[in-house]
C-alpha cells in the first residue's frame, strides 16, 4: 500500500516552499527542537517495541483463525467416519461454533497470578520455581512454572524462554506437556501447564538405582515418540534428560522442561576457571590429569559409581551449571547442530537406566564435557551391568559421530532396532506403564521433591491499573507470551461426541465446562455479539474433505 | 505544542479545514478542555482500557449478556480512535517514514478501516480529515 506514502508527497512541496512561515510561527520558541531532530534512544526502542508488538499481534491473529479452521476440519472429518447422522452432525458442528465464541471471550480475560491458589512447590531452580495451583474459577488443578524476568535477560535466556512457550503453544501432542495459559506480569512470566502428578525419571532412577530392560524399553521408547513429535514441528529441545521426562498419573511419560537449570554455557568449554563453575557449591576443580581421573574411575565399581551419581544428582540439576552429561559433543562444541542431538541425549539417558549412572559422569561438570567431547576414549559398559548385544548396540549407535547417529534420518531408524522387536508403538500409551506411580489424590505431591517456602510471598497484583502502562518498553523481549490454549473452554478431546455421550453426567464438580453447559441453547444469548454480526448465509452443507489452506508468514 | 496549536499550523500549510479535538470524557472531565496531542491520546488510551476492562460494557464470564448499548459504546470507542490516526497522518506521517514504522501504520489503518466499514461503526462525516486515504483503500 504506496498510497499512503504519495498521499503525503502530494503536500510535500508545499510544505518546503512554506517553511519560512512555520518557522516564524515558532519565533516565539527559539528553545523548541526541529521536527526533523534525530529520535533519541527512548523512541528508537518505543517504535521497536511498537512494530514487534504490531507484528506479533497480525501473526497470532491469522494463527488463531487457521486453528480455528483446522479444529472444524478435523471435528467434521471425524463425524464423517464415525458415520454420524446428519442432523446429529449439524448440532455438534454448531455447538462448536458456539464454543469458539467463548474461547473468544476468554481470550479477553486478563489471566494473572491472583486468578491461581498457590499450592505446594514442586521444583525450583536458578531462574524460577513450579509449583501446584488450581485455578479459583474452574477448580482445575495445574502446574504453575514461574520465571523471573530479570533473570532471563541477565542470563541470556530470552530466546530459550520464548521457543519454550512457542513449543507448547504450538505442539500439541499426547507426548508433551499441555500449556493451558501463560502470561506476565512485570516480575515473572508465567506458564500455567498440565500437573503430571507421577514425579519426573529423574526421581524413578534415583529410586529404583537400575531398570530391567524391559523396563528401560517402555521408557525409551515413549521418549522415542516424544522427541519424533516435537522433531515433526521442526523444533529441538537440545535438554533432553530425566528431569525434562515427566510421569503423568497412570505412569506414562511427557516431555517438558521442569528442570529450571541453566543450559550448559558451552562457550566456556574447555575453561576450567568459569565464573558460574566455581560458584557451583560442593564441586571443586581437579588438577588437569586426565589420566590419573581415569585411573581413579576405573577402580570404582559400577556400586560405587552409581552412589557418587546419586548423591551428586540433584544438586547438579538444581545448580547453575546444570548438567551437561546428557548433552551431544556437538551442542558443546558450538559446530552447530541439528535434531540428531536430541538422539544422543536418548542414548545417554537409556544407558543410565541399565546401567545406574550416565555414560560419561565424572566429579565435575567440566571433567564431564570433555569426555563427552572424546567419546570414542570414555564410552565403556561395565560387565557387571550384564547388558544384552542388543541394547549395548542400540546405545553405541545413539552416542556416536552424527553421521553414523540412528534418528539422523528420522525417528523410523531407531524404531527398527532389533532391541525393540515387537513392541506395539501405535499403543504404547494406552499399554500398562513399566511402573505406575502411587497418587493418593489430585493435590498430591509425594513424587516430586519437598521445597521450603522462601520467605514472605507477596503477591503484586498484576491487574492493577492500565494494562499496557504495566509493561515498560524494554519488555519487548516478551512480547507475544500471553496464550490461552483452546482446551480451557473444553477438557474433551472430540468436542462434540464427547459431548452428547456425556449428557446424563451431572454429578462432576464445577469446571469451565460446566458452566458452559447450564448455558440454554435454544434462547439466543441477549446483546451477544453474534446478534450485530450481519445476516450470512447459514453453515455450508457439503463437508470439507481437503485441510484448510496453511498460513505461510512472509520471511524478511 | 497544544493540539490546536499544532493542528492549526499544519491545516493552514496544507490548505485543508480545520479540524480541533478537544477532549471530554463525561465523568472525571465534562467540559472539553484545549490539550495536547500526546495527553489527548494518554486520557483517551485510558479511558478505552477502562471501558473493556468494564464487565458490565464487555463481559468477560461465560454466558454473560452484553448491554443493550453495546453498539454505542463501541462506535464511541472507533469514533475517538480515529481521531489519533488523523492525528497521525496529518501531523506526524514524514516522522513515521523516517523511522521506518510506514509499513506498520498503514496495516493497522486499513485493518482500522476496513472492520469500522464493515459493520458500519464510524459516521462517513466523521472520516473526512482522512477521506482521500480512506478511498484508496475502499474505492467507491
Amino acid at each position: 500500500m504506496d498510497s499512503a506514502r504519495s498521499w503525503f508527497q502530494k503536500f510535500q512541496p508545499r510544505d518546503k516552499s512554506k517553511s519560512p512561515a512555520v518557522a516564524a510561527s515558532h519565533g516565539k520558541d527559539p528553545g523548541k527542537p526541529p521536527i526533523d531532530d534525530a529520535p533519541s534512544s527512548a523512541t528508537k526502542q518505543r517504535v521497536a517495541a511498537a512494530k514487534q508488538y504490531i507484528e506479533n499481534h497480525y501473526k497470532t491473529q491469522m494463527k488463531s483463525l487457521q486453528d480455528r479452521k483446522e479444529r472444524r476440519w478435523m471435528l467434521e472429518r471425524k463425524l464423517q467416519d464415525a458415520e454420524v447422522p446428519v442432523e446429529e452432525q449439524n448440532n455438534i458442528l454448531k455447538h462448536l461454533e458456539k464454543k469458539e465464541t467463548e474461547y473468544m471471550r476468554l481470550q479477553r480475560h486478563k489471566m494473572g497470578v491472583e486468578d491461581f491458589e498457590l499450592l505446594t512447590i514442586i521444583g525450583r531452580g536458578a531462574f524460577g520455581e513450579v509449583r501446584l495451583c488450581r485455578e479459583k474459577a474452574s477448580k482445575n488443578v495445574y502446574a504453575m512454572k514461574k520465571l523471573k524476568k530479570s533473570e532471563m535477560l541477565r542470563r541470556g535466556q530470552v530466546e530459550h524462554v520464548k521457543a519454550e512457550r512457542n513449543l507448547l503453544a504450538e505442539v500439541d501432542s499426547a507426548f508433551i506437556v499441555k500449556l493451558y495459559y501463560s502470561f506476565q506480569d512485570e516480575e515473572y512470566l508465567y506458564l500455567i501447564m498440565e500437573y503430571l502428578p507421577g514425579g519426573d525419571m529423574m526421581t524413578l532412577l534415583m529410586r529404583k538405582d537400575t531398570l530391567t530392560e524391559d523396563e528401560a524399553r517402555f521408557y525409551i521408547a515413549e521418549t522415542v515418540l516424544a522427541i519424533e513429535s516435537i522433531h515433526k514441528h521442526s523444533y529441538i529441545h537440545r535438554d533432553i534428560k530425566p528431569d525434562n521426562l515427566l510421569l503423568d498419573r497412570s505412569g506414562h511419560l511427557k516431555l517438558s522442561d521442569f528442570g529450571l537449570c541453566k543450559p550448559l554455557d558451552s562457550s566456556n568449554f574447555p575453561n576450567l576457571n568459569e565464573p558460574d563453575y566455581t560458584s557451583t557449591k560442593g564441586t571443586k576443580p581437579l588438577p588437569d590429569s586426565s589420566s590419573r581421573l581415569s585411573s581413579s574411575a576405573l577402580k570404582r565399581t559400577q556400586q560405587e559409581q552409581l552412589s557418587h551419581w546419586q548423591k551428586n544428582r540433584r544438586m547438579l540439576a538444581y545448580s547453575t551449571v546444570g548438567t551437561p552429561d546428557y548433552i551431544a559433543p556437538e551442542v558443546l562444541l558450538k559446530k552447530g547442530y541439528g535434531m540428531e542431538c536430541d538422539w544422543w541425549s536418548l542414548g545417554a539417558i537409556m544407558y543410565e537406566m541399565l546401567v545406574g549412572y550416565p555414560p560419561f559422569y565424572s566429579e565435575d561438570p567440566m571433567s564431564t564435557c570433555r569426555k563427552i567431547v572424546n567419546w570414542r576414549s570414555h564410552l565403556k559398559f561395565p560387565e557387571e551391568a550384564k547388558l544384552s548385544p542388543e541394547a549395548k548396540d542400540l546405545i553405541s549407535k545413539l552416542l556416536c559421530n552424527v553421521e553414523q547417529r540412528l534418528g539422523t534420518k528420522g525417528a523410523h531408524e531407531i524404531k527398527a532396532h532389533p532391541w525393540f522387536r515387537g513392541l506395539p508403538w501405535e499403543r504404547l500409551y494406552q499399554m500398562k506403564a513399566a511402573f505406575i506411580p502411587e497418587v493418593n489424590s489430585e493435590l498430591d505431591t509425594q513424587n516430586f521433591e519437598k521445597f521450603e517456602e522462601t520467605g514472605a510471598q507477596i503477591q503484586s497484583s498484576s491487574k492493577s491499573g492500565p494494562w499496557r502502562k504495566m509493561l515498560p518498553s524494554k519488555d519487548a523481549n516478551f512480547v507475544g507470551y500471553t496464550y490461552k490454549n483452546f482446551e480451557i473452554v473444553n477438557d474433551d478431546e472430540v468436542a462434540g461426541i464427547a459431548e452428547l455421550k456425556k449428557k446424563s453426567s451431572k454429578s462432576k464438580r464445577p469446571t469451565i465446562k460446566t458452566l458452559f453447559e447450564s448455558m440454554d441453547e435454544d434462547e439466543p444469548v441477549q446483546g451477544s455479539f453474534l446478534n450485530m454480526l450481519p445476516h450470512k448465509e447459514g453453515q455450508p452443507s457439503s463437508h470439507s474433505t481437503i485441510p484448510p489452506e496453511q498460513y505461510q508468514p512472509r520471511h524478511k | 505544542i497544544y493540539w490546536s496549536r499544532h493542528n492549526k499550523v499544519t491545516t493552514e500549510t496544507w490548505n485543508l479545514c480545520r479540524y480541533e479535538y478537544r477532549w471530554a470524557d463525561g465523568v472525571q472531565i465534562k467540559k472539553p478542555i484545549e490539550v495536547s496531542a500526546p495527553k489527548y491520546v494518554e486520557f483517551l488510551m485510558d479511558w478505552i482500557e477502562g471501558q473493556l476492562d468494564d464487565e458490565s460494557i464487555f463481559p468477560q464470564k461465560l454466558g454473560t449478556p452484553f448491554p443493550p448499548n453495546f453498539k454505542e459504546v463501541v462506535k464511541t470507542i472507533f469514533k475517538r480512535l480515529f481521531r489519533v490516526y488523523a492525528h497521525i497522518y496529518h501531523s506526524s506521517f514524514q516522522k513515521i517514514v523516517s523511522l521506518k514504522e510506514e509499513a506498520h501504520l498503514n496495516t493497522c489503518f486499513k485493518h482500522f478501516i476496513l472492520f469500522t466499514t464493515e459493520f458500519g461503526l464510524i459516521d462517513k462525516k466523521e472520516l473526512a480529515p482522512l477521506q482521500e486515504l480512506i478511498e484508496s483503500i475502499i474505492p467507491y
